[in-house]
């Protein structure tokens, strides 16, 4: 069975009305345990509305996504917030980190909602600091970061919870060239964790890598 | 002149007015989705009905939330009008002015308990993943919306047939004579009432759930009897005083809302299990425990008074 399976997809936004927009139409897609998937595409080609489908952050119009073989498309909010809590880590363009906190309070945060022991949280806050490579500033205020080490910094957020599926909207949107390339290091740590991650990107240095088991193309909200 | 000329009656009816076209709105929704609701379904109408099934939760809990506050609004009013209702001193007087007042009351206390009632199923259909209690919660909510459309019927006819120059009759009229159900004295209801308390916290113990819908039917109207004819005379301090509203007023530090607010409270719980049960088959008897609670401050609260008099006295009344 794969680990996430997409069905006749579609996110219409005023649906029936003259400003009616097709930001997806009949997506199909199936993606196994342990796979990296990039899905490229240009600005406004439907790339971000499919990764916060496949996180249940919003409901489709018409089709479905099936993770683990639920339905997550269904999910009343209560649910959707439980199983994102387990299974996704979700890495943000623009990181949303929040200000005025320290690294390791960032870190923290989606754990707050468990019910772990005190030492099982620390032991799940240095495994994610260490993994993302951030655990030397864990006590720095992330305002005081830099945009690489904001980067590492919500990174370590989205596996705190050892989540299952990584989903990565532009990760590399606001980083340098340097940067970026530390971010496909980390990539190649998350295959060896057997984690599915699925990375909406436009940019050209996810190309052509041998680690990476799929290119999905999207164009207009449908898949080349 | 007219009752309308009443700011508080204005605002309480222009607010029943909005609340009833919410409810118009959510039960043309709620009509929808029992028609077509099919949770399996992935197409584009079902995913439409799931999104105005949150709306619909959210009118109908800001609905409940309004009732609750305009419950008390309503009661308040009736004190309100005393000075415009011809010997009218206290609520009595104005609630039974005309034969739709009394009515009007039980009726809306009744629809605060079928509300309440409803809030607990949609809390136990939304902690389901697959909304398994959604088309139950919408059929009461069905029976709760005409019966919303009624009370409001009810209400404009209580306001409106209101005599501002006929003198009505008030409590050291309508109270004066023992009017006790059955034959029974004073004291024979607060040995009962007692009696009742006691075996409904020992029914909640065991959690018999019927047993403790029964008894708390009971309970209610018997603590009516003895608040109104026993209890309250030691709030008043006078034997022969005998109201179940002057007590909601400032001379009496509105304790009045506090003994029937606990009252209503304890017995919503304990009435709630069974109903619940009786509408989704789900047993959720750890409702008891608030019933428990509630009439047990409720009880202290009344003997309090009695308590208080006597030790101040060395008397009962």
């Amino acid at each position: 069975m794969s680990k996430i399976v997409i069905e006749n997809l579609y996110k219409i936004y005023n649906e029936g009305k003259d400003s009616e927009f097709k930001a997806l139409k009949n997506i199909n897609l199936n993606i196994e345990d342990g796979e990296i998937v990039i899905i490229k595409g240009v600005s406004g080609s439907g790339k971000s509305t499919l990764l916060s489908l496949m996180a249940a952050f919003s409901k489709p119009s018409r089709g479905r996504v099936l993770v683990d073989g639920e339905n997550i498309s269904k999910l009343p909010d209560i649910f959707a917030s439980k199983f994102r809590n387990e299974k996704v880590g979700f890495i943000f363009q623009s990181f949303n980190l929040i200000d005025g906190l320290s690294v390791e309070e960032n870190v923290v945060a989606p754990l707050v909602l468990c019910s772990s022991s005190q030492s099982e949280l620390d032991s799940k806050l240095k495994n994610a600091l260490k993994l993302a490579n951030i655990e030397h500033k864990k006590e720095q205020n992330v305002v005081d970061l830099s945009g690489g080490e904001k980067q590492r910094c919500a990174i370590a957020r989205a596996l705190v919870n050892d989540p299952s599926i990584i989903l990565a909207d532009e990760p590399t949107a606001n980083l340098d060239r340097e940067n970026s390339l530390k971010f496909i290091e980390i990539l190649k740590t998350f295959k060896k964790l057997n984690k599915v991650v699925v990375v909406a990107t436009h940019d050209t240095i996810f190309d052509n890598l041998e680690f990476i088991d799929r290119y999905v193309s999207i164009a207009n909200g449908e898949i080349e | 002149m007219s009752v309308f000329l009443l700011d508080s009656l204005v605002v309480f009816l222009f607010i029943e007015l909005v609340i009833l076209i919410l409810n118009v709105i959510s039960e043309v929704i709620v009509l929808r989705i029992l028609r077509y609701w099919d949770f399996d379904a992935s197409n584009s109408f079902q995913y439409s009905l799931e999104r105005q099934n949150y709306l619909v939760n959210t009118i109908i809990s800001f609905t409940i939330a309004v009732k609750i506050i305009l419950f008390i609004f309503f009661v308040k009013s009736l004190d309100d009008l005393t000075p415009l209702v011809p010997g009218a001193m206290c609520a009595t007087g104005v609630i039974g002015s005309n034969i739709y007042g009394n009515p009007l009351l039980l009726y809306k206390i009744f629809i605060l308990f079928l509300l309440g009632v409803w809030m607990i199923i949609n809390k136990l259909d939304l902690a389901s993943k697959k909304l398994i209690f959604l088309k139950k919660k919408y059929y009461l909510f069905t029976v709760i919306f005409i019966m919303i459309c009624i009370e409001f019927g009810l209400e404009i006819l209580f306001f409106t047939n209101i005599p501002l120059t006929t003198p009505v009759f008030c409590c050291s009229v309508v109270f004066v004579v023992e009017n006790l159900p059955f034959d029974l004295t004073t004291i024979d209801i607060v040995y009962i009432f007692y009696a009742l308390f006691i075996l409904t916290i020992v029914s909640n113990y065991y959690k018999k759930i019927s047993i403790s819908f029964i008894l708390n039917i009971l309970l209610m109207f018997v603590a009516y009897y003895s608040v109104t004819y026993y209890f309250g005379t030691y709030v008043y301090e006078e034997p022969n005083h005998k109201c179940p509203f002057c007590f909601l007023q400032k001379d009496y530090n509105y304790v009045g809302y506090f003994i029937w607010g606990f009252l209503f409270v304890g017995v919503f719980f304990g009435i709630s299990p069974y109903l619940i049960y009786s509408i989704i088959e789900k047993n959720y008897e750890r409702l008891l425990k608030y019933n428990t609670l509630f009439l047990s401050i409720f009880t202290a609260l009344c003997s309090f008074f009695v308590i208080k008099y006597y030790i101040e006295n060395g008397v009962f009344l």
